[in-house]
């Protein structure tokens, strides 16, 4: 992949665009690769975990379901892959029906909360990447 | 022998689940007490982007979850009085 140099803070920093698919691939990724490996582990843990809670409660069929709850898929969404994924084998009937919990739509709060709370991190993270925030791993490594 | 297994299982499940459902207590407090974790997740991740320093984390991450549920139930109060007034 290219590799740009930035006029601010002088040694090269990944692509933006690569670090933002690499964010959506997988969530904290951008963060790590661009050093914040401490902040890249946690934020993957906390959307991870918040995405599969709303899947666990609710039921991949029930959560995952574009044609009940198209924006909350699209919200989904930015959680990454695994929501294609899921969504493609409740399609294929990969995937038995089940009872949701009684609160199921909470559930669906959780997955499209997580995806939107990923979204934050992609921008965040391409902002890192641009250079429109100090990215300082160092002194972050240091302080914990 | 399995199929009626399986069968049996769902209608047990089936049946929990709807007697769970029917508890005013469960589909009311649970759907509250869930959404404490869900603002603790929004908070960690507020925090993790604006925080400099990894080591001010906690306390920043508790302040914002506990600024962000006392403002839920201030206003769930509020909403509550003004409707006790104009019932």
């Amino acid at each position: 992949m290219a590799q740009r140099m930035t006029s601010r803070s002088g040694p090269e920093r990944p692509n933006p665009a690569v670090i933002g698919l690499a964010a959506w691939a997988i969530p904290g990724l951008g963060h790590w690769l661009l050093g914040h490996r401490a902040r890249g582990v946690i934020l993957f843990v906390t959307i991870v975990a918040t995405y599969w809670t709303g899947v666990f409660v609710g039921g991949v069929r029930y959560t995952v379901d574009p044609s009940g709850n198209m924006l909350w898929f699209v919200a989904q969404l930015g959680v990454g892959p695994q929501v294609v994924a899921l969504w493609l084998a409740t399609v294929r009937q990969l995937i038995p029906p089940a009872v949701p919990w009684p609160d199921a739509d909470i559930a669906i709060i959780y997955a499209g909360i997580a995806g939107l709370l990923n979204m934050l991190v992609i921008l965040d993270a391409i902002g890192r990447a641009s250079g429109d925030e100090p990215a300082d791993p160092a002194a972050e490594q240091k302080s914990l | 022998m399995r199929r009626a297994k399986q069968e049996t299982e769902r209608y047990v499940y089936s049946l929990s689940l709807a007697i769970l459902a029917a508890m005013p207590m469960f589909t009311g407090l649970s759907r509250l007490l869930m959404l404490l974790p869900l603002v603790l997740a929004v908070s960690l991740v507020h925090k993790m982007l604006k925080q400099p320093k990894l080591a001010d984390l906690p306390m920043a991450v508790l302040a914002l979850w506990a600024t962000i549920v006392g403002a839920m139930i201030g206003l769930g109060i509020g909403l509550l009085l003004i409707y006790k007034l104009f019932a």
